[in-house]
């Protein structure tokens, strides 16, 4: 019950730290959104010329679809400068402050991180709700999901938090083996961002391709999700695909201790 | 003449400085290099994987979107080799008070804040540019004149003076605002914008990028240019642009100095 409670201060003294620069904040989200935006203007570009070549898979709502969708997903997904915070800690000598103390370091940074993401649903939601309210009553999303499957949707979007938070530790902890990561880091996150399908939708690449990028753990932070929430999988592939995911974050996280415990032994506490 | 001498053997100095600094970290510059070119690689695919499904976007067949992205490509990698990171570190040197040991240099202070850094990781990229911008041209067939070539080289170079231009007045607004690292993340937008053929637009929005923060210049114009053939307007809009960006970033600069407080130095 203790332990809890430090993880509960934990949050809060995050929550109001994060709050205080709200401003920047917000102006930050606007222009993450414009790249966007120009993504857009290409694909309407594409369907004036090709409108019959790609409805197969996709329309071009479902295109404006996927790529909000992926936002959404993105805003539970994504974890801006987790991995390089780990990898510094560690680098620094910072993660003495955490061993001294009668915290797990790992917990530390999940609190951390769950407070960051209730401060940016906090000042987000009503704007996304705005947004995705006025492109459904322009036919954006129809026909819109079943309860049971936009069930489904909010649970892979919660279970894509998980990933790529244990994804992006588990990119930090290399920090305990090299000692500057910052530019290996800058090319995951690229190539995240194509493997994911934050780029463009996975089932659009060719079939070899799409086949491997969906075998990785990258497609929860992005792709799956919407293609959830776009009625891609029946309801027994639905449960096994959310089952999978759920395989994967065991397992990740398992290898994330691994890798934690292994490179404490190395670690030489430089610093601090 | 004299001046123009001294200036250069001063670039020459920080060219050599910079490369001694790039070479003590090998494994940095290797991984930044190829960061960038698979950058460029996933962008291609994107494309092809577009051209699929349609022979035209916006009236650019395949080729010629190819040329128009190792265009930009190439204008963007000059420019991040030459100005990007002496603009984003001005803001630094700003709010720090940094920026006395600057003023204080017997030497033109926009120059020196402007040049003292060069990033090689971005040398190796302009290969990348133009091996794509040659295997493009050879595709579409081009028989490039002299007078064509001198003037693409022209207007891509007019393309990253305007680059500069728009990112150091940014970096100056850390003069009023002090801390102005969201104002950065304007930046990629803005690159971003300049990479697609400017017809994908709406109206609105493209004189706006025509006439208001100049990005078609960038890769569009110079493009264009070689693709259909030297049109005088868009050379005079290209150069006219760098140079009026160009002027307004040095009065600019001399207007914002006046604010400058060289705080805690």
């Amino acid at each position: 019950m203790n332990t809890l409670r430090i993880y509960a201060t934990v949050f809060r003294v995050s929550l109001s730290e994060r709050l205080t620069y709200r401003f920047n904040f917000l102006i930050g989200v606007v222009f993450r959104f414009l790249p966007m935006v120009t993504t857009l203007f290409l694909w309407r570009a594409v369907y004036q010329t090709a409108p019959e070549g790609l409805t197969a898979q996709y329309t071009f709502a479902g295109i404006i679809a996927y790529y909000v969708l992926v936002m959404v997903a993105r805003s539970f997904s994504a974890m801006p400068g987790l991995a390089r915070t780990v990898a510094q800690e560690i680098r620094d000598g910072e993660l003495n402050k955490y061993l001294v103390r009668p915290v797990d370091y790992l917990t530390y940074t999940l609190s951390l991180r769950l407070a960051h993401k209730a401060v940016f649903f906090l000042i987000a939601t009503v704007p996304f709700a705005f947004v995705i309210a006025w492109l459904s009553r322009i036919g954006i999303f129809a026909p819109w999901p079943g309860w049971p499957v936009f069930a489904a949707f909010l649970l892979a979007l919660v279970l894509s938090f998980f990933v790529g938070f244990l994804l992006n530790v588990l990119f930090g902890l290399i920090g305990f083996w090299f000692l500057e990561i910052n530019t290996f880091l800058f090319l995951y996150m690229m190539i995240e961002y194509f493997v994911s399908g934050h780029m463009f939708p996975i089932d659009l690449m060719p079939e070899a391709m799409a086949r491997i990028f969906l075998w990785l753990p990258f497609q929860y932070e992005a792709y799956f999700p919407v293609a959830v929430f776009l009625k891609r999988y029946g309801p027994g592939e639905l449960a096994i695909h959310l089952f999978i995911e759920m395989a994967w974050i065991l397992g990740l996280w398992l290898l994330v201790i691994i890798l934690y415990r292994r490179g404490l032994r190395r670690y030489g506490a430089y610093g601090g | 003449m004299h001046t123009l001498a001294r200036y250069a053997r001063i670039y020459r100095a920080l060219v050599r400085n910079c490369l001694a600094r790039e070479m003590a970290f090998r494994g940095h510059f290797l991984v930044t290099a190829l960061t960038e070119s698979l950058w460029l690689l996933f962008l291609v695919f994107f494309f092809k994987i577009l051209y699929l499904r349609t022979s035209h976007i916006a009236g650019w067949n395949e080729n010629e979107m190819l040329f128009l992205l190792g265009t930009h490509y190439l204008a963007t990698q000059v420019f991040e080799m030459v100005f990007f990171t002496n603009c984003v570190e001005l803001s630094d040197l700003i709010r720090t008070g940094n920026l006395d040991f600057v003023l204080l240099k017997p030497i033109n202070a926009q120059f020196l804040l402007s040049a003292r850094k060069i990033s090689f990781s971005n040398v190796v990229n302009v290969p990348v540019a133009a091996a794509m911008l040659l295997y493009a041209g050879g595709r579409l067939g081009l028989r490039p004149a002299a007078l064509d070539l001198l003037a693409y080289a022209c207007l891509v170079l007019c393309g990253v003076f305007i680059l500069y231009a728009i990112l150091f007045a940014l970096a100056l607004s850390a003069f009023w605002l002090i801390r102005n690292q969201s104002l950065f993340e304007l930046w990629f937008p803005v690159v971003n914008f300049a990479q697609y053929p400017m017809e994908i637009y709406p109206a609105g929005l493209r004189l706006f990028l025509l006439f208001v923060i100049p990005v078609v210049a960038v890769a569009n114009v110079p493009a264009r240019v070689f693709l259909k053939s030297l049109d005088l307007s868009h050379a005079l809009y290209g150069i006219g642009w760098a140079v009026l960006a160009l002027f307004a970033g040095h009065v600019l600069f001399q207007f914002a100095l006046r604010r400058y407080r060289s705080a805690s130095s």
